[in-house]
């Protein structure tokens, strides 16, 4: 019935005039008696009946399945003390907001807490935005409830993880891409499986692609997967493809990177063969201890080692062009590829006395330079920096350190070790200089040495109350990221030197504030962790 | 007395004002923070010399701030309340208040004591002011007499042409009639209009039959105004209302005569929304001892801050004054004595939704305008069904939530429940149901 006054309704009752059979007995009643315009009497008719209907109504019954299981919990809810550590992140810097996220969870994870349901949702709704690892610390906190939510609704990005295989089968590139990137930082070895379950269908592009993702990778599973690869599938072919020997190539470099492979061992019995260590010849050498050695290498071909035969078969190189920008000659070329791959502490132990001798060696010979920009500039300077990088060797980055200028020096720091960091950046003054303290070498969970952080606080303290400080915001977040926790009395100290003082408020606002934010909160989880 | 951060973020005029109380909660900058029964003081050192004094009366929720700020409550006040929530333990007990704490408070009870200062007329004046308020009243009795003729008139253009066309007529042409009902004295009718314009077109079905829901509703209501003389004097007073005749708080609570309730309230839940500059609060109560639900409204606009703020969540230990109407419902704090976070008992709830029917339609007998019910109810899960949330009681009855209810809110019944059967509050309206909170442990989770 109440349709037919919703049809009526629609087209207007000039085109569809209401039909007073269809209403019931005492409502139709009322309409014949009403001798009102059309509109009015249905107005008047729609009105009770609205009444009626709204009075009458009942529940829709359900239909779907019953689901009455009652989600329990196994571990206990952490103290308010605990949780409401979570509450003070909202006033954290972005930037660091993910570390101290993954202080507090790794807090609760260790005493096997769970956190309260009052800030379940916020943590899900914040842990969106964060690496897998931090997320996969979320999942650990938020109980069997925090599961069972995750499996009802999509709005939180957690579920990727449980679906790698079906996109690892179905996805696109780039998705594959991203899949394989972060198993191979997380698992590895289910990262290799998962490739292996489908490399005999992959495109030649793709292998390649995907070779590339591994290189970053030193396991066990990665050398053993890349050595059957390097002597089967890639093994040189005169009819290869040149795809083909860019992935021998690539396994090459992977097989250099470890020390147990045959690989590895014969090329730098080849390569040290033509290491020339200068004997002390003087008693003033003996005194000094300083060799110069020197690299022997030919500027031409030559059957043992250095020509296109082995570097192309053995290891995909290049054998007909070279950037002559960047080498004078192939052998410096292939060279450079050696001095990348090979971890420097090979070249180091077995015939060099020193890193900085291993540099002298390499940089400073007149023969291994070349002309750019009208300067010359060591040829294997590149190939030096990218082993840094790729090995992490903290020696001979701060090694490097004094041989290159401070704005080449940047990508070096992280891989000093944290007193060398350290004694840089006094050495040189740089306190004030958010970007290089940035970029140094330390890890989510550690941070500047209380002496260092002490030094950094005193002397931004002195910057900070000057007319022409800058840039005090930026340094003001990268010292709340790295500073020690014990430094905290040292900061107090300091900002109640400054507190009569014209620039307070620039040092409160860009130093003091999230500096004490991020300390406090630092202090109430090491505190709970007792 | 306890907030909670989720209580504090409900009072906060605004997200900046919370974050900016959020970030003076440290600790820090506070000093002489101090507690007694009736109150909790600090100063605090911002730039200026002199530090800023926030006080609050932890028994009515008023506070004071001597900033410069225009937001009610400013970030000073609410960085006390959230670092009192935080670490209660660090304000100082103590009897003895300092003077800018102890004048506050005397200055407030004489306000509130101090009798009206009767003006002193001639009889003349006096017949004079009485003849002009009657024509006053007159006046706007025949505007909103033309303006009910007027939409009447509407209403049955719109019935004679159809309301096909509804979902593509133009705002405008609501607004320019809900602006004819407030130019009449009758912005209660405007804003049924309005509602009109606010309907869910995407869902075919469902407009159709809420549009001509509307619509009869609104035109019983426009009869029976029209109808006003043969009202008794309560209808006349609750038609008045519905049509949007202004009900004074004032007033209200001056009247001896005016239906007055003790008990401990738990403030339920709130809804906030601002149209038009004017933000309205709605907050619902129960009354845990006598069972009495209660609305109470509070206004603000971007001059004037809510006087009397609520903490959804909170029990208050107060006496309503309801205004007059056939269904007293909507009502007005006469004297608060304290507010609470404990449960002494849970309110009686109704088993599963077929109760809730039954009560309602016992509900549109005595007012069929009746719209949003407020109810407690027994074993209820909150579940899916057809991709849509839903609350299902133990006889397999269900209400749907409403529409562009904020998930998370969703989510956390899910988390606090467990998928246990809950008991819960919620607000039934037009068929859907709005939760507002559930009850764990005699403790009152607000969603």
């Amino acid at each position: 019935m109440w349709q037919k006054l919703i049809e009526t309704a629609l087209l207007g009752t000039e085109k569809k005039p209401l039909n007073p059979e269809v209403l019931p007995g005492e409502i139709r009643e009322v309409y014949s008696q009403s001798h009102a315009a059309s509109e009015q009497s249905f107005l008047e008719v729609a009105a009770l009946y609205h009444f009626y209907l709204e009075s009458g109504q009942s529940p829709a019954s359900y239909k779907g399945e019953t689901d009455n299981r009652v989600i329990e919990e196994t571990l206990p809810i952490a103290p308010s003390s605990i949780n409401d550590i979570f509450n003070s992140l909202d006033k954290v810097n972005a930037r660091f907001k993910e570390k101290l996220c993954n202080l507090w969870l790794d807090l609760l994870i260790k005493k096997q807490y769970l956190v309260s349901p009052e800030i379940m949702i916020p943590l899900l709704s914040a842990g969106n935005g964060f690496s897998e690892v931090t997320k996969s610390k979320i999942l650990k906190v938020i109980g069997n409830k925090g599961n069972w939510i995750l499996s009802l609704h999509s709005a939180f990005q957690y579920n990727q993880i449980l679906q790698d295989d079906v996109v690892w089968a179905e996805g696109n590139a780039n998705e594959r891409k991203v899949i394989l990137t972060r198993l191979l930082k997380n698992n590895p070895d289910a990262a290799i499986s998962m490739l292996q379950s489908t490399w005999g269908q992959e495109p030649l592009v793709n292998k390649r692609v995907f070779l590339d993702l591994i290189k970053e990778c030193k396991t066990n599973a990665v050398i053993d997967f890349a050595q059957n690869l390097y002597e089967k599938e890639f093994a040189h072919s005169s009819r290869e493809k040149k795809t083909e020997k860019e992935c021998r190539r690539i396994l090459a470099e992977i097989l250099l990177g470890n020390a147990g492979t045959q690989l590895y061992q014969h090329t730098l019995k080849s390569l040290l063969s033509y290491v020339n260590v200068e004997k002390k010849k003087s008693l003033l050498s003996f005194v000094s201890s300083k060799n110069q050695s020197e690299y022997l290498l030919p500027e031409n071909e030559e059957p043992e080692f250095w020509n296109a035969g082995i570097m192309e078969q053995k290891y995909g190189l290049e054998v007909k062009n070279y950037d002559i920008s960047l080498y004078n000659n192939m052998n410096q070329y292939w060279l450079s590829f050696f001095i990348e791959s090979i971890p420097a502490e090979a070249w180091f132990s077995n015939s060099f006395n020193s890193y900085a001798d291993f540099l002298n060696c390499f940089l400073n010979n007149e023969k291994f330079t070349i002309k750019s920009a009208g300067k010359e500039q060591p040829v294997f300077l590149p190939a030096i920096f990218q082993n840094v990088r790729e090995f992490g060797n903290s020696e001979l980055a701060g090694s490097m350190l004094a041989r290159v200028m401070t704005t080449e020096a940047l990508p070096l720091l992280k891989y000093l070790k944290p007193e060398d960091f350290e004694q840089f950046i006094r050495k040189n003054k740089y306190y004030s200089d958010a970007e290089i303290l940035q970029s140094g070498p330390y890890s989510l969970e550690e941070s500047w040495s209380i002496s260092f952080s002490e030094y950094i606080l005193s002397n931004v303290c002195d910057y900070a109350t000057q007319s022409n400080a800058s840039n005090l915001n930026a340094i003001g977040q990268v010292i709340a990221q790295y500073v020690n926790t014990e430094a905290y009395q040292a900061l107090q100290k300091y900002h109640d030197k400054v507190s009569g003082s014209n620039f307070f408020h620039q040092w409160n606002t860009n130093i003091y504030e999230p500096v004490d934010t991020v300390l406090r909160i630092r202090r109430l989880i090491k505190s709970s962790n007792n | 007395m306890f907030f909670s951060e989720q209580q504090i973020e409900s009072l906060s005029p605004n997200p900046a004002a919370f974050n900016a109380g959020k970030s003076l909660s440290a600790g820090k900058k506070w000093e002489t923070l101090c507690q007694n029964e009736r109150a909790i003081w600090g100063e605090f050192q911002g730039s200026g010399k002199d530090p800023y004094r926030v006080q609050i009366d932890t028994n009515s929720l008023v506070y004071k701030c001597n900033c410069p700020s225009r937001q009610f409550p400013c970030k000073h006040t609410i960085g006390l309340m959230l670092l009192y929530a935080k670490t209660p333990d660090e304000f100082r007990r103590t009897k003895d208040e300092p003077d800018w704490v102890k004048t506050w408070f005397e200055k407030r009870l004489a306000k509130a004591n101090k009798p009206e200062a009767e003006v002193e007329r001639t009889p003349e004046e006096q017949e004079k002011l009485e003849k002009a308020r009657e024509k006053t009243q007159t006046d706007r009795f025949e505007n909103v007499q033309a303006g009910v003729a007027e939409l009447d008139l509407w209403l049955k253009d719109l019935i004679r042409i159809g309301i096909m066309e509804l979902p593509n007529k133009p705002l405008s042409e609501f607004e320019k009639v809900a602006a004819r009902m407030v130019d009449a004295k009758a912005p209660g009718l405007a804003g049924w209009v309005k509602s009109l314009s606010r309907l869910n077109f995407e869902d075919q079905t469902e407009w159709q039959s809420e549009a001509l829901g509307i619509i009869s509703k609104l035109f019983l209501l426009i009869r029976t105004f029209q109808n006003f003389d043969n009202l008794s004097p309560l209808w006349q007073t609750s038609i008045k209302n519905l049509v949007g005749w202004n009900q004074s708080s004032k007033e209200l609570l001056a009247n001896p005569e005016a239906e007055t309730v003790k008990d401990k309230w738990l403030v339920a839940g709130q809804i906030v929304e601002t149209v038009d500059d004017i933000t309205t609060q709605r907050n619902w109560l129960i009354g845990t001892n006598t069972n009495r639900k209660a609305l109470i409204l509070n206004f603000a606009t971007k001059f004037s801050a809510i006087e009397n703020p609520l903490l959804p969540g909170s029990i208050i230990n107060a006496e309503l004054a309801y205004f007059p109407s056939v269904q007293p419902y909507r009502a007005a704090i006469k004297m608060q004595r304290g507010i609470e976070n404990t449960l002494e008992k849970l309110p009686e709830s109704f088993s599963n939704w077929n109760e809730v029917y039954t009560f309602k339609a016992g509900q549109l007998q005595v007012n069929p305008w009746m719209s949003d019910i407020c109810v407690a109810i027994n074993e209820v899960r909150m579940t899916k069904q057809d991709n849509r949330w839903i609350i299902c009681d133990d006889h397999q009855n269900f209400i749907p939530v409403v529409l562009k209810f904020d998930l998370e809110k969703v989510l956390k019944w899910l988390v606090v429940s467990g998928n246990r059967p809950q008991h819960a509050v919620c607000i039934v309206q037009n068929g859907k149901v709005m939760p507002l909170g559930v009850f764990q442990d005699n403790q009152y989770i607000l969603l």
